[in-house]
């Protein structure tokens, strides 16, 4: 085939030369297509583009401000307790604001105290009230409240019920325990019931605490006496030095293993700190003696009170009543050193054990009052029916109330007969706990009051017998603590530091003409004035040295606005990556103990700049690559660089552009060629 | 070796017809250099001049003189070649811009004021860009 072609082209050369012609020609005619038709065509569509593109200004006006900043984290409080809100709700104007109150470099001094020492019976199941303690704050704040007392039933089949409440709210009740008595005889059974709980900010409008009794059983008698309310203002629970939880719940079979309930963490500042701690919660372990319910407080999981002893047993409740709910009440005197502590209520029980009003707190004695404590973690039994002393606290008091504190865990090694547990002052009993055993129980028995001592040695004391000598008691966990009501204070204040950044990629500092700050906050009450200073990185101190105002504002206890300027010293508040701190705070301690809500809090640069409007109604992204201002006197170019997406309306800020005050053009050009532009005055 | 140049010099017929087919095979390559350098030279002149896109950004009239901004959005450089003031040719700043590139044109004339002048702004490729500016008052 080849050669026969080869053999037809040799015989017709003038056809071969043909079409080397056309196929030369057909070549030039490519090069010039590729290089003008396809080439015009990318300059019909660059222009076509063009025509598409429609770029406008809808608006330009001279920005003397920035926008505001706002801190980006938490505020930190060097005076004051911080109360509820974040920083968050100061960031913006609205109804979010963050709390916090003015802190006593003192001690909050106002101790309430309330008692009904003689036997009173009731054969009623509706409520009969024992004792009303009334009281007004002289500031909102928190408030440990105590009740003790002692109570039994006539009837070992029925049961009675103490309630203690705060302003006869449900929701505020302090103890409800009920208990079926082992015995009807009071020199045998008569035991003391004790529970605290704490009430956080309580408002300065008159309250009042009840003890109230009731037999649950119609036609049947119960008694009780020695009822004691206390109630002390103490110091903010901020986590550093006063912490407290709650679990007011019904807990059911937590399991054989000790869970934390009501737990705590506490952050002390300082090293090697006295705490006073207190734990409780009611217990029901069920009808049959054989299940039990068992209680302790935890210290990091390190220490626990009560101590255990015997092995496995820390507080103990078996009962024979399903109804029955017993307080476990117990308190000592820690050390903490610096740094985060869990503090729990723990809990565990056999099947069907039920817990409510799981409460722990702790609160910070040293540096803050006056006190005395002993206390005997170790467990101890005579079989001697005269009292044996446990613990004893000696001290010379002063000429003050004491709040005195004292709990001790106790039980007899055998069922059916009782043992008895009593605190007593200068030899005179102050409470007896009589208890007739019950298997396998470790109770406790709870005292606590307000006494008015006088400038003399004091003793407390702890005892402890059996009401019979073939049975052995046992005593362990026991604790007096004696505090020392602290002298009246007035000096209440609050310091609040925030950090702010002026975003300098936006707003460089040769740019900025001054800081403008602005605080929008109510004050509780008018009575003292209020500072915003900053941080003077040259003299590194905090300072409102050269403000437009150094006058600070006076609140009217609605919703203010605090507003100063840094005029032309603003250079020495801001570092140069933009940071400013800021602290708010009051004017010298006073006797008001202030809240203050901060709904907003910001800076903002003063600046001259200009704020351009762009608006790209086209169908293709437009790039901005030239900006003029002009007037009759001036045509300033600026190099730009943005892009305004399809339909997208832009604003473009310069902060180095001043607008003319005299009649101004605008314009931008785009890279593909075109022009907007913008005219006022 | 030898022996293949003597029969060469034997057959002096078949001589001819490869000199002429090589002749003949330069003048082919010759006229087709030829052509195709043309084509070249045609076709990008052709090319620049279509790929030539440039605006006014910007007309400040000055004392005795109107300075054009120019910005040269094309795909080729471009050097001013005249620039006519009411159709009349004016002195000015040679400019020549790179692609993507913006510059003053400095034109020397004395203007009126509240007057329209109509500006013709000329490549050396001819491409120009005409409109009417009016001086301030």
């Amino acid at each position: 085939m080849w050669t026969i072609t080869c053999l037809r082209l040799k015989r017709d050369r003038r056809g071969v030369s043909n079409i080397i012609v056309v196929v030369l020609s057909l070549v030039i005619i490519v090069a010039i297509i590729a290089n003008v038709v396809l080439w015009s065509y990318e300059m019909n569509q660059l222009d076509w583009e063009k025509i598409k593109e429609d770029m406008s200004i809808t608006n330009v006006e001279r920005i003397s401000r920035s926008s505001w900043f706002v801190t980006q984290s938490e505020y930190t409080v060097n005076t004051g307790s911080h109360i509820s809100g974040t920083y968050t709700d100061t960031q913006v104007v609205d109804d979010q604001y963050e709390r916090f109150r003015e802190t006593s470099s003192g001690t909050a001094s106002q101790w309430e105290y309330a008692e009904s020492l003689s036997e009173s019976s009731s054969s009623s199941t509706s409520f009969t009230e024992k004792v009303r303690l009334t009281f007004t704050p002289s500031s909102v704040g928190d408030w440990l409240v105590i009740i003790t007392f002692q109570a039994r039933h006539t009837d070992t089949g029925d049961s009675f019920e103490v309630r203690g409440q705060l302003d006869d709210d449900s929701a505020k009740i302090i103890c409800l325990p009920n208990q079926e008595p082992e015995i009807n005889d009071p020199t045998r059974e008569y035991r003391t019931f004790g529970h605290f709980r704490v009430f956080q900010y309580l408002s300065t409008s008159e309250h009042h605490i009840d003890v109230d009794y009731r037999t649950q059983d119609f036609g049947t008698t119960m008694y009780i006496k020695n009822v004691r309310i206390v109630a002390i203002q103490i110091e903010d629970i901020d986590n550093v030095k006063n912490v407290y939880a709650e679990y007011e719940n019904q807990v059911s079979d937590p399991g054989s293993g000790f869970t934390d309930y009501a737990e705590v963490t506490i952050t002390p500042t300082d090293d090697n700190k006295k705490y006073l701690v207190i734990g409780c919660a009611e217990v029901q372990p069920s009808y049959s003696s054989l299940y039990y319910s068992e209680a302790r407080i935890s210290v990091d999981d390190t220490s626990y009170y009560p101590e255990e002893a015997p092995t496995g047993v820390y507080f103990r409740s078996t009962t024979k009543d399903t109804g029955d709910w017993f307080p476990l009440m117990t308190s000592a005197v820690i050390t903490l050193s610096s740094g985060s502590h869990t503090v729990a209520y723990q809990l565990k029980g056999a099947s069907y054990a039920d817990f409510r009003r799981i409460r722990i707190f702790v609160m910070r004695l040293d540096d803050l009052y006056a006190y005395e404590y002993v206390r005997d973690g170790s467990e101890t039994s005579t079989t001697s029916t005269s009292w044996q002393t446990k613990s004893t606290l000696s001290f010379t008091s002063s000429a003050s109330d004491y709040l005195i504190i004292s709990t001790m865990s106790g039980q007899l090694d055998d069922s059916g007969d009782s043992f008895q547990n009593r605190f007593t002052i200068g030899g005179s009993s102050e409470i007896d706990h009589f208890e007739e055993q019950s298997d396998g129980s470790y109770g406790s028995m709870q005292f606590a009051a307000i006494k008015t001592l006088a400038a003399e040695a004091q003793t407390f004391r702890t005892e402890y017998l059996t009401l019979s000598s073939f049975d052995e008691a046992r005593v362990k966990a026991s604790s007096i603590i004696a505090i020392k009501k602290p002298s009246a204070t007035s000096n209440y204040g609050l310091d609040v530091n925030g950090n702010f950044v002026v975003d300098m990629s936006t707003y460089p500092l040769d740019s900025i003409q001054t800081i403008e700050i602005q605080l929008r906050y109510k004050a509780e009450d008018a009575g003292e004035k209020w500072y915003l200073k900053a941080y003077n990185w040259s003299s590194s101190t905090y300072s409102d040295s050269g403000f437009n105002s150094t006058a600070g504002h006076t609140p009217t206890t609605g919703w203010d606005y605090y507003a100063l300027n840094l005029t032309d010293k603003w250079q020495s508040y801001v570092q140069d990556n933009g940071t400013m701190y800021f602290k708010f705070v009051d004017d010298g301690a006073d006797s008001n103990q202030t809240t203050i809500d901060i709904d907003f809090l910001g800076l903002r640069a003063e600046i001259d700049g200009t704020r351009f409007t762009l608006e790209n109604e086209g169908a293709l992204t437009s790039h901005l690559v030239s900006l003029w201002v002009n007037n009759s006197t001036s045509h300033q170019r600026y190099d730009i660089n943005v892009f305004v997406n399809s339909a997208e309306t832009k604003i473009y800020l310069r902060i180095d552009i001043s607008l003319h005050t005299s009649q101004y053009t605008v314009k931008v050009v785009t890279e593909r060629g075109n022009t907007a532009v913008y005219t006022g005055s | 070796m030898v022996e293949s140049v003597r029969n060469i010099l034997r057959n002096r017929r078949g001589i001819t017809p490869v000199l002429s087919s090589l002749l003949l095979m330069v003048i082919a390559v010759a006229a087709m250099s030829i052509a195709m350098a043309a084509t070249y030279v045609i076709t990008d002149n052709l090319h620049d001049t279509m790929g030539e896109r440039f605006i006014v950004e910007d007309v400040w009239f000055t004392t005795g003189q109107i300075s054009i901004y120019l910005r040269n959005v094309g795909k080729v450089s471009i050097k001013i070649a005249a620039v006519y003031v009411n159709h009349t040719s004016q002195s000015f700043t040679p400019l020549e811009l790179e692609e993507d590139k913006h510059g003053w044109l400095n034109v020397t004339y004395s203007w009126s004021s509240s007057s329209v002048y109509h500006i013709n702004v000329v490549t050396n490729r001819g491409t120009k860009v005409v409109d009417y500016y009016m001086s301030p008052s």
